[in-house]
């Protein structure tokens, strides 16, 4: 994988909150939860000029959050908050995402013929793992499953949100 | 412009929802409906999914719409307003907001263009009852969100049980004992007419199983 560009982001506390709502609730009740995430988008060039079958994509779409959560899970999240993808190509598009490794994954979208060159956003979002795990988790994945089935997989925006 | 708060904790549905119900609106009522999404992060999903639907969608990225893009929404609200003139806006916050913290943006675009604050939507996920209504530091986050609803929907009822429905009618509404209840499958489609109906203001009298008129932020702001 090329041009991984680990930025700084959100994350979910806000030590120095000052508010406009003119006391000192904190801005999240959330802030106690641990949420943190990672955004990127990828282009995805196959090697061949056939590409690979839209039903292939769709299958290594769901196939991605999975093993995002899976990963992450492994790597110490607490729980999977809510990871997402949307991969746009010439034909169409397909959405992936995935609330719960025991739910799995729900995939919708279509892509009519082969696919080459398409764009994929993944928005990862865990509960209990920093924010750098994650990202570490997400292009791993990506960078495993999209490059075994023969794409160049490059960052073309990304940040530790 | 009507402004609607669609909340709810990360992965109950709210994107899904929000083109279900932008469809509903425009196509059974004729509305002008724009979106504003609000995703942790600067690289969305969700606004792509609902562009891809054909909707007007603005973006704000880059944290979390209840406080550092307060004022980014309000102005968004402005802009849109001057812009393109929606009958409707459907704002999706991030799901670690509060409804409330999102109001007072809405308040804010309120100072400066004519807006009627609506209700306050928040999606619940049928699916997860015992994590998002547990004891831990989840089930307080979800039970203060869905405290800010006006009206909640139970999503993914499609996918439960009907005593599992009722279960989360029970737990949803201790969480929430002013709003409105209803069931939706919004992946389906179930129950979005019903909840757009009462999103534009129709059918508001004596509605089997509803409670409250409208909720406690309904018209306010």
């Amino acid at each position: 994988m090329r041009g991984a560009d680990h930025a700084n982001g959100h994350s979910s506390t806000h030590p120095e909150w000052a508010g406009p709502h003119g006391h000192d609730e904190l801005p999240h009740a959330a802030e106690d939860l641990n949420i943190n995430g990672y955004g990127v988008a990828l282009r995805l060039i196959h090697g061949s000029a056939a590409g690979v079958s839209a039903a292939s994509i769709k299958e290594m779409a769901g196939e991605l959050v999975a093993e995002i959560a899976e990963e992450c899970l492994r790597s110490g999240a607490r729980a999977v908050g809510h990871i997402k993808s949307y991969l746009r190509a010439d034909g169409g598009y397909i959405k992936a995402d995935i609330v719960s490794v025991k739910r799995g994954a729900q995939v919708s979208g279509e892509i009519t013929g082969p696919v080459r060159d398409a764009r994929l956003a993944i928005n990862s979002i865990l509960v209990g793992l920093e924010g750098d795990e994650i990202a570490r988790a997400t292009l791993e994945v990506a960078g495993k499953i999209f490059g075994a089935r023969g794409f160049s997989v490059t960052v073309e925006k990304g940040e530790e949100v | 412009m009507k402004v609607i708060q669609v909340a709810g904790f990360l992965g109950s549905g709210k994107t899904t929802a929000i083109v279900a119900l932008a469809k509903k609106l425009s196509g059974d009522y004729g509305k002008k409906v724009a979106v504003i999404v609000n995703e942790i992060g600067d690289v969305p999903v969700d606004a792509k999914v609902a562009e891809q639907f054909g909707l007007k969608v603005a973006e704000l990225g880059g944290g979390c719409l209840c406080c550092e893009l307060l004022i980014s929404l309000a102005e968004t609200l402005v802009a849109l307003a001057r812009e393109f003139a929606p009958d409707l806006v459907l704002i999706e916050p991030t799901g670690v907001a509060l409804p409330e913290q999102v109001r007072e943006g809405v308040r804010l675009g309120g100072g400066r263009v004519p807006i009627e604050a609506g209700p306050v939507v928040v999606m619940f996920d049928a699916l997860d009852r015992e994590d998002q209504l547990s004891e831990n530091s989840i089930g307080r986050f979800v039970r203060r969100q869905l405290g800010g609803a006006d009206i909640v929907a139970i999503n993914k009822v499609d996918a439960v049980e009907e005593r599992r429905v009722r279960d989360c009618e029970a737990g949803v509404r201790e969480a929430a004992p002013g709003a409105r209840v209803m069931r939706v499958s919004a992946v389906r489609g179930d129950g979005i007419a019903e909840l757009a109906r009462v999103l534009v203001g129709e059918g508001e009298e004596g509605e089997e199983g509803e409670e409250g008129e409208g909720g406690r932020g309904a018209g306010k702001g």
